[in-house]
């Protein structure tokens, strides 16, 4: 049965390396070293973006969509290498970062670096009515009001999603998301709590 | 077909309604099974394309995270769709990214999945994939396979509806056509009783029953029509051999009178040529007695006369030549003319005898060159007048069957009359030819003598008939008397063609 058996190869690629490929698109094939942490974490910011959807004030039709890093950046190129060249339902993608929130301008992703873990409350308390998905690794940055927090789950990058504050930033998450989201915070009791 | 070529009507028509409504009724239902079994497959279709699109949109945010059981979990919803036995989400690598299997590890020969938004029938599944889209990328694929059970038992099911549908419908046909066929079969099986009962019992008042206005109807009016003219010419046919019968009855019985009537004149015509032979016989020898008697009497007569002429004669003469000078000459002249009378009537004497001895003498027959016979008399008369100057012309070559002593009498009559009446020519000319055709060859002498008239000429040969006075020309009146008797002995006949100063011709046969 050479279907099934093809079947069976397919199944033994890590889950890692699909999603690579996923963001890294057709032309990076067999063979590739497995991606990184911050790879997988930068793919992940810019698949967000496809689930989340802006007040049309804060993201009008056809202007780009901002992707900010405030802090000390654990990314390096490997965001520019996600992004570079994608367009979003017709939006292209722009990358700013910047160690002061006030000199990043309007954003509508940002994601806080640990680097900013002293001054979270601050920079939460100060978005708090702005429609930026606000996205962290820190422990309880979800619980404090931040938006999605990424987590190291068993060599897999797994993701917490504060509901509540995202319905208050005016944002709506997609519940396709919710549904992958490790936990959710400050959400009614769903289907996979 | 040939084993319904003689069948009964009813039976045709019955098996040509039933063939015709099974035939329908098949076709319809196979028309039906197909259109039926082409919906279920484009609805199969259309219904997992739709589910696979559900599926798709349901798993893209597990694809973008790269989350397995997600993904599973979104399959695992196809639990309710019994139907497919096999999904699979792709990766936009076409590597297998999540796996639904509904009956466990155990899994059915599948072809591969086709392309996204393609679908592939299989011998007993069916293949969709649909492309998975997130924000206009393609970021996967779904692939479900189906299993065509619900296919085979809706046909299954419809094929037995469709065998109810074609065995009650054939079962109402039945029915039906053995009730409607009767409009057709009873008039033609009324016909053809109605024909075979004409044909056995030769009862041409039969009549066919009439059922419509139809063709069967104008074919039993026309077999009506037909035995109504059968029926009148069998009449006068009929009628026409009863009155030939009688005819021939009648006509038998005239004949049969006829035949006794002919009988009875036969008999009487018998009788009477009896009668007639028997009085001709009798005649005839009275005939021959008295001609004998008669020949005898002539001949003894002019035997006897003889002798006194001659004394007359003779006296006559010794008278001349003893007493001549003491007779005056009226005396000598009344001599003369005593002794010319009188030499006359010896010569008379010896013709009549002639005759009588051509009458009595037998005949004897032999071939008898006639040119020969008549140049030998052309030469005797000259002989006895040197003095004149006729031309004789003689056919050559003329012989016949005859006896020779009485065709030269009878040529020695006919060339010495012409010799005689041609005296008085200056060109005297005598022919002896025979007549070129004819039924019997015709004798002819031609003279271009004195000739006679036609008025007299039944007498010209009877004896004693002379057409000429004494003083014109001499002789007896016997001469073609005896011709005209040897031609009769020699069974021929005898005519004269003449006119007065035209010269004569007498024909003969012999």
């Amino acid at each position: 049965m050479p279907a099934l058996s093809r079947l069976r190869t397919h199944q033994k690629v890590g889950g890692a390396l699909c999603l690579l490929a996923i963001v890294a698109g057709p032309k990076s094939g067999f063979p590739q070293p497995a991606p990184t942490e911050y790879q997988v974490k930068a793919a992940f910011l810019y698949n967000f973006v496809k689930f989340v959807e802006w007040p049309a004030a804060a993201l009008p039709q056809n202007s780009p969509v901002r992707l900010c890093v405030l802090g000390q950046d654990p990314f390096g190129s490997d965001l520019e290498s996600t992004v570079a060249g994608r367009v979003l339902n017709g939006r292209p993608l722009l990358i700013r970062r910047s160690e002061r929130l006030e000199d990043l301008g309007a954003c509508h992703v940002l994601f806080i670096s640990s680097s900013e873990r002293a001054g979270l409350a601050t920079v939460l308390a100060a978005l708090k009515e702005a429609s930026v998905l606000t996205v962290g690794e820190t422990d309880g940055f979800a619980t404090q009001g931040g938006m999605i927090r990424l987590t190291l789950e068993e060599n897999k990058v797994r993701f917490e999603i504060n509901v509540q504050a995202a319905e208050r930033a005016g944002l709506r998450i997609s519940s396709q998301l919710l549904r992958l989201a490790k936990r959710l915070v400050g959400a009614p009791p769903g289907p996979r709590d | 077909m040939p084993w319904l070529r003689d069948a009964s009507i009813k039976r045709k028509l019955l098996v040509i309604m039933m063939l015709t409504s099974l035939a329908v009724l098949l076709v319809a239902s196979a028309s039906f099974l197909s259109y039926e079994q082409y919906r279920f497959r484009r609805g199969i279709v259309r219904d997992l394309a739709t589910l696979a699109d559900v599926i798709g949109a349901n798993s893209t945010a597990a694809l973008a995270f790269g989350d397995r059981s997600a993904a599973i979990d979104t399959l695992s919803a196809l639990r309710a769709e019994p139907r497919v036995v096999l999904a699979q989400i792709h990766d936009k690598d076409s590597r297998v990214f999540a796996t639904y299997r509904r009956d466990g590890k155990t899994a059915p020969a599948l072809s591969l999945a086709p392309p996204p938004g393609g679908h592939e029938f299989g011998a007993d599944h069916l293949a969709v994939s649909r492309p998975i889209l997130l924000a206009e990328e393609m970021v996967g694929s779904v692939s479900l396979w189906s299993d065509l059970e619900e296919g085979r038992a809706r046909l299954r099911q419809y094929s037995l509806i469709a065998g109810l549908v074609v065995l009650g419908s054939g079962l109402m046909a039945l029915v039906l056509s053995t009730r409607l066929q009767r409009v057709i079969s009873l008039p033609i099986q009324g016909l053809a009783r109605t024909v075979n009962q004409v044909s056995l019992e030769k009862n041409y008042t039969l009549r066919a029953a009439k059922h419509g206005e139809d063709e069967t109807g104008i074919l039993i009016d026309g077999f009506n029509g037909m035995l109504e003219q059968i029926q009148a010419r069998e009449a006068a046919l009929f009628q026409a051999q009863e009155q030939l019968e009688r005819r021939v009855e009648e006509r038998t019985k005239q004949l049969q009178v006829e035949i006794v009537e002919r009988e009875q004149a036969q008999l009487e015509l018998d009788r009477l040529n009896e009668e007639l032979e028997l009085r001709v016989q009798r005649r005839t020898a009275e005939l021959e007695a008295a001609n004998k008697e008669l020949a005898a009497f002539s001949y003894s007569v002019s035997h006897d006369l003889r002798a006194p002429l001659r004394k007359i004669d003779g006296f006559s003469k010794a008278l001349l030549q003893d007493y001549g000078k003491a007779l005056d000459p009226q005396a000598r002249e009344y001599l003369d003319w005593v002794r010319e009378s009188s030499q006359q009537m010896a010569q008379l004497i010896d013709d009549l005898l002639n005759l009588s001895k051509i009458t009595r003498s037998e005949m004897r027959r032999e071939c008898v060159d006639l040119t020969a016979l008549a140049l030998a008399v052309g030469a005797e008369l000259r002989q006895r007048q040197p003095e004149r100057d006729v031309s004789l012309v003689v056919e050559e070559g003329l012989t016949t069957d005859g006896d020779p002593q009485l065709l030269k009498i009878a040529l020695q009559n006919l060339l010495g009359n012409s010799w005689k009446f041609t005296g008085k020519r200056r060109d005297p000319r005598i022919e002896f030819r025979v007549l070129p055709d004819g039924p019997s060859r015709a004798f002819f002498v031609r003279d271009n003598g004195a000739g006679f008239d036609m008025a007299y000429s039944d007498k010209l040969f009877g004896p004693f008939q002379r057409l000429h006075s004494h003083e014109e020309f001499e002789g007896t009146g016997v001469g073609l008397a005896t011709v005209q008797r040897i031609v009769t002995r020699h069974g021929g006949r005898i005519w004269a063609e003449a006119s007065v100063g035209q010269g004569a011709t007498v024909f003969f046969t012999l």
